[in-house]
């Protein structure tokens, strides 16, 4: 609650009103009505005068109720700041690369080593969990592609979905160039005026009918950004395999294909990320997040409360004494 | 020429102190003021035709031829009047102010003393000297000196009681029976009230209002003062205030008393709710028996 006037110019009567009874005062003076006594020493001979406050009793309330006259005027309010926020969001799809190769165990978090999809996955939960305002679908794909979720603003759905991706849910292979198509799809027919997608994968293309670059062109045609991100080690890396005593890790050579991953990035006007380890893959979520600012417009609106009852009511109040006493215990002769 | 109502007052005030003078007071001023008897002036020759119980026989054995003794009567007495015409003079809560009293009870003695066939002299004043009609005689002085008190318009604002005690000793180099009309609303004159007894035969007249000594409960009064201006509010319901005021009215009264009897000067207060004559009948008679004492 902060108090202000809603015409704080007229508050420029008070020294006026000040003036006014200084110039009263004066000429009331000069053409006084009183009794005319012989000599006002046979009053102040007697003792005190009595009267001094009663006699300013009345002038008094009556400056008291001009002046909270005024204060009514000049709009005296309480107001009750309030802020209104209205954004736009981007359209984001995300696309999870869930071929075999995502199983390579060359991330960790913390000290303990999880297979690259678990830390993608934790990634984007937290990558979602920050962009409140925007439209969000996933898109998977291996051997082919396939929409895990379509673009909404329901958060908490998509991390349902989230949690479902498995790796080979889409078949073994890498078709990059179907996962780009099918998010271009996804973003085809829709309004927003930023439309995104987040390509993640951690290999080359292998298979599919899209070729990547084709996609590309018709993301750069429907004026889609496409930031790519190549997430592992490029090279020798561990994979889980089942051997015969049991599952151990053997190294295998994985190779991303960064050449593409930047072409694609490069035509649609957008980034390309190597994040070698989960900080990284962290940072890389971080900077598109700032990258692609929510549009948000924010008005603050203050709700006031007209407080001149506060002052009418008093100077009502004020005025009936005023009214009664000075034709009564107050009045004043002569008149 | 003056107005009508005026004119009817000092008619009225004229009939008035002459009743007065002719029936009430006559008598008691000679003997108050004028003491009585003949004075020896000188011896003569007779001349026929002369009283011959007025022939001094041993001045006409002494001398051989007959001498006669011529009295004359006392010899002239002066009566000046002092007439405060002040501002505070101007006010009273009964139909009269305090003037009025003042020039009713100076026309009195002007008339008391016409009829003796003294010489009247006034002195207005006011914070100074208003107006000076020097002693003479007669009825048409008379009705100057009523005219002059009563149509009077002050101009000054205050009293110099001092300054008019000052201007009698100036003008009056002889001895007169003075009386001093005032409310004696002023500082300090003490003194030349001193002298001036010492020189004259001085009385001093208080004229008072009652409102001057009680104050009526009226709530928050606006008061002025005639003469300094000065203003003050005043609540009059204030009952401890009130009795405080009649009593420092009294004990001004008091004390003026008897600063006067104290130093042997005469003096009588007249009331504007009372016929101006009762204190003056009052004051003469005390001092006729005091002069046969």
């Amino acid at each position: 609650m902060v108090f202000s006037w809603a015409h704080p110019w007229f508050l420029l009567l008070l020294p006026l009103i000040l003036i006014w009874i200084f110039i009263v005062r004066r000429i009331r003076a000069s053409r006084s009505v009183a009794v005319n006594w012989s000599d006002i020493q046979l009053f102040t001979r007697a003792g005190p005068l009595p009267g001094r406050f009663q006699a300013a009793v009345i002038p008094g309330t009556r400056l008291l109720v001009l002046l909270l006259l005024v204060g009514a005027a000049a709009g005296p309010r309480f107001g009750q700041g309030r802020v209104s926020r209205s954004t736009e969001g981007l359209d984001i799809v995300l696309v999870v690369d869930t071929s075999q190769s995502m199983r390579a165990l060359d991330l960790k978090i913390g000290n303990e080593r999880f297979d690259r999809l678990e830390v993608v996955k934790a990634v984007l939960a937290k990558f979602i969990g920050k962009r409140h305002d925007d439209r969000i679908g996933m898109v998977v794909f291996g051997a082919e592609a396939f929409t895990q979720a379509p673009l909404t603003l329901d958060h908490g759905v998509l991390l349902k979905f989230l949690k479902q991706i498995r790796i080979g849910m889409a078949g073994p292979s890498t078709a990059i160039g179907d996962g780009l198509a099918t998010a271009v799809r996804r973003l085809k027919d829709l309004e927003a005026k930023s439309r995104v997608i987040i390509l993640l994968t951690d290999g080359e293309n292998t298979a599919g009918m899209v070729d990547p670059r084709e996609a590309a062109e018709a993301a750069k045609t429907l004026g889609v950004k496409v930031y790519t991100i190549g997430v592992g080690t490029n090279g020798m890396v561990p994979m889980p395999v089942q051997g015969l005593f049991g599952p151990t890790t053997r190294n295998q050579r994985v190779r991303i294909d960064e050449k593409l991953l930047k072409d694609i990035a490069s035509t649609t006007g957008g980034q390309t990320f190597m994040a070698a380890d989960t900080d990284a893959l962290l940072q890389v979520y971080d900077t598109i997040d700032k990258l692609e600012k929510t549009k948000t417009e924010v008005q603050e609106y203050v709700d006031y409360e007209d407080a001149s009852f506060w002052f009418l009511l008093p100077a009502l109040l004020l005025m009936m004494g005023e009214a009664l006493l000075s034709t009564t215990r107050l009045r004043r002769l002569p008149g | 020429m003056l107005p009508p109502e005026l004119l009817k007052q000092i008619r009225s005030i004229e009939i008035k102190a002459r009743h007065l003078a002719t029936d009430a007071l006559s008598g008691e001023y000679i003997s108050a003021f004028r003491g009585q008897g003949m004075e020896f002036d000188e011896v003569r020759e007779y001349i026929p035709g002369d009283d011959v119980r007025s022939i001094d026989w041993n001045v006409t054995a002494r001398m051989n031829q007959p001498y006669v003794k011529i009295f004359q009567e006392e010899r002239e007495m002066t009566l000046m009047l002092l007439v405060d015409v002040s501002p505070s003079q101007d006010f009273g809560s009964t139909d009269r102010t305090k003037n009025e009293v003042a020039a009713e009870i100076a026309a009195v003695l002007a008339f008391l003393a016409t009829r003796n066939n003294d010489k009247v002299g006034l002195i207005l004043f006011s914070d100074h000297i208003e107006q000076y009609f020097p002693p003479r005689k007669g009825r048409g002085h008379i009705w100057n000196i009523i005219r002059g008190v009563l149509t009077h318009e002050g101009g000054g604002r205050g009293t110099d009681l001092k300054g008019a005690l000052q201007f009698l000793t100036g003008v009056s180099k002889r001895k007169a029976l003075c009386f001093l009309v005032s409310d004696f609303y002023a500082p300090d004159y003490f003194r030349d009230l001193q002298t001036t007894a010492g020189r004259h035969d001085l009385v001093c007249v208080r004229v008072e209002d009652r409102r001057e000594r009680t104050l009526p409960g009226a709530g928050l009064v606006d008061f002025i003062d005639s003469e300094t201006g000065r203003q003050i509010s005043l609540d009059t319901s204030s009952r401890r205030f009130r009795s405080s005021f009649t009593d420092s009215g009294n004990r001004f009264d008091t004390e003026f008393s008897t600063l006067l009897r104290r130093q042997g000067i005469d003096s009588f207060s007249i009331n504007t709710s009372e016929p101006v004559t009762r204190g003056l009948l009052e004051y003469i008679r005390r001092r006729e028996h005091r002069s046969y004492r």
